[in-house]
């Protein structure tokens, strides 16, 4: 374990404590109650944090998407999609475990003490999250319409609870219009944020593992990432203690580019030998691989 | 390590916590449900849940409601010196009775009589409450600029109606769009009252030609003939309305150049909305 691996993986919790502020650095604008909508705001944060959000720094990757392509002009967004691709290869999950607000969110949830159930036996539900994508953020803004062709940002209008956690509940706050606005859909959408607050307690990150349209595509870049896990088979005593520790259901032993593995590093510092590690770059197949 | 994460979860349960009553303010607002009420003054805990329930009273037979604001005009309201909006409402109705059934009228006169009750307790209320102070107390900045058929306007056209609704909207904003034939409605109707729907599209800011056009054909897609101008993006009306950050927004500026009552954020094409803005037209009309 070198150096750089021990910081990311012990200091997680403070780089998550980070990332949260930075892509959320317009801090007064909660007090105000109003928006940062600055140039700032042209760019993709990384992570699933909101743009309504008073403090937000960027736009919400998901969110822009279905802002495109739910516009008359556009059926698909080559340049959000461009800006995801990127993230994908350079990142991956990582981004999930390392710099998504919502992330880190429900891990500190998950702090509260409570029993914690495994997530092991719900796994068909993960492929809940590509389906959302697909439906909710790819087709249904294109698809469904008004007679000018414009449509709505599904996932965001109908599922997404982040929008309630940054936007709603501080605007509505502070701002007494947008209290009066607030209706049955924001009724709904509660419910939704309630059901998150209260599954992330007693199971780890149930959004990201189920539901997120975000950490799907991440997932489908993991694949192809630069950033990986490594498993060196001289040290592997295929104990299984990292399987165990994994709370994303993951034995990286057996697939280190996993959809599912968001780079936390809890195997790392579960692996009695230190036989797992981050690798950055272009890593050679063979080397990664467990031979049965 | 371990106590670090005792801290945390404490600090967490607290801001849980105080989220949750955060909600407890305001969802009993919108989510409360349809009641007839009986005029208990502590059932309310802000002026805002008042309002929402005499604005339920008039949704609830919003047709018959809808033909006494229609009716109610500048000349034939200048008579009313009630100061409770129950009784402004009960004359408005009386004065055009026959219009209805008796039944359709004696309900009428339930709900003025309701909301009569409602604005007894309204009164007793600490007035930083109610909605027509407070935000609401700013005065539109003044413009120079032009409508989409290159006329001149400025801010003396405030002065030129009994009141004039501003809508802000932009043409990407499916809401915005969607409520562009009701506003034209509006503008009809409010003609006879002398007040006028005004669009600002704050795309279009600047005089920027490519989104005049676009937006000209959304607005002929929805039939919309009202006006629709734009002015610098930079003056302090460039300003006001760039700061807005929920589209649509409407608001209704008396013939002073004031900002009446809060502002109608969202499509004012739902009865609890059209409500809330007949209710500040109601104001600028009185003023």
């Amino acid at each position: 374990m070198d150096k750089k691996t021990s910081f990311l993986a012990r200091f997680r919790g403070w780089i998550q404590a980070a990332a949260t502020v930075l892509t959320n650095i317009h801090l007064p604008n909660f007090l105000k109650g109003s928006l940062y909508q600055g140039k700032g705001k042209y760019a993709c944060v990384p992570g699933l944090n909101c743009y309504s959000c008073p403090g937000a720094a960027g736009a919400c990757p998901i969110g822009s998407f279905q802002a495109v392509v739910g516009s008359s002009k556009f059926r698909f967004s080559y340049y959000i999609t461009g800006i995801l691709i990127l993230l994908g290869v350079l990142l991956g999950r990582f981004i999930c475990g390392f710099l998504c607000p919502f992330g880190w969110f429900q891990e500190l949830l998950h702090k509260i003490p409570s029993k914690k159930l495994s997530t092991k036996k719900l796994r068909p539900l993960r492929w809940l999250k590509y389906a959302i994508l697909l439906i909710m953020v790819v087709l249904l803004p294109v698809l469904v319409t008004n007679e000018l062709g414009m449509g709505d940002p599904f996932f965001c209008k109908y599922l997404c609870p982040q929008g309630v956690v940054e936007g709603a509940i501080p605007l509505s706050m502070v701002n007494p219009g947008i209290r009066a606005a607030l209706g049955k859909l924001f009724s709904w959408k509660m419910g939704i944020l309630i059901t998150v607050v209260v599954l992330s307690v007693f199971f780890f990150r149930p959004f990201c593992k189920w539901l997120c349209p975000l950490g799907a595509f991440y997932a489908l870049m993991n694949r192809v990432s630069l950033f990986t896990m490594g498993v060196d088979r001289n040290k592997c005593i295929s104990c299984g203690a990292c399987a165990r520790k994994c709370l994303m259901d993951v034995d990286i032993t057996k697939d280190v580019n996993h959809p599912e593995c968001i780079r936390c590093g809890m195997c790392i510092q579960a692996c009695p030998t230190k036989a797992i590690d981050y690798k950055y770059g272009f890593i050679k197949v063979k080397e990664n691989e467990i031979k049965e | 390590m371990k106590k670090m994460n005792r801290i945390i979860g404490m600090i967490l349960c607290l801001v849980l916590a105080l989220s949750l009553t955060a909600c407890g303010q305001s969802a009993p607002d919108s989510i409360q449900d349809a009641q007839a009420s009986n005029a208990n003054p502590s059932k309310y805990t802000s002026a805002q849940s008042v309002l929402d329930e005499e604005n339920q009273i008039l949704n609830a037979s919003k047709d018959l409601w809808d033909k006494v604001f229609l009716s109610m005009s500048k000349e034939n309201m200048a008579d009313i010196l009630a100061d409770n909006y129950g009784d402004v409402l009960k004359i408005a109705a009386e004065k055009i009775k026959d219009q209805f059934t008796d039944e359709e009228f004696q309900k009428l006169m339930d709900d003025a009589q309701q909301i009569r009750q409602l604005e007894e307790i309204l009164a007793t209320m600490p007035s930083e409450e109610t909605p027509a102070s407070a935000a609401s107390t700013g005065v539109f900045p003044s413009f120079t600029g032009k409508d989409f058929d290159g006329n001149d306007v400025d801010s003396s056209l405030f002065e030129k109606n009994a009141f004039t609704v501003v809508n802000f909207w932009f043409n990407e904003c499916s809401p915005c769009v969607g409520e562009l034939g009701d506003l034209n409605e509006l503008n009809e109707k409010v003609k006879e009252q002398g007040g006028e729907v005004i669009g600002v599209n704050i795309g279009a800011l600047d005089g920027n030609e490519k989104t005049i056009e676009a937006a000209k054909k959304l607005l002929e897609a929805k039939g919309a003939s009202y006006r629709n101008i734009y002015f610098d993006a930079s003056s302090e009306a460039g300003t006001f309305a760039l700061n807005i950050l929920a589209f649509p927004t409407t608001y209704v500026v008396d013939r002073n150049g004031n900002l009446v009552g809060d502002p109608i954020m969202g499509g004012i094409n739902n009865a609890n909305q059209m409500a809330q803005l007949q209710k500040n037209i109601d104001a600028a009309l009185a003023q």
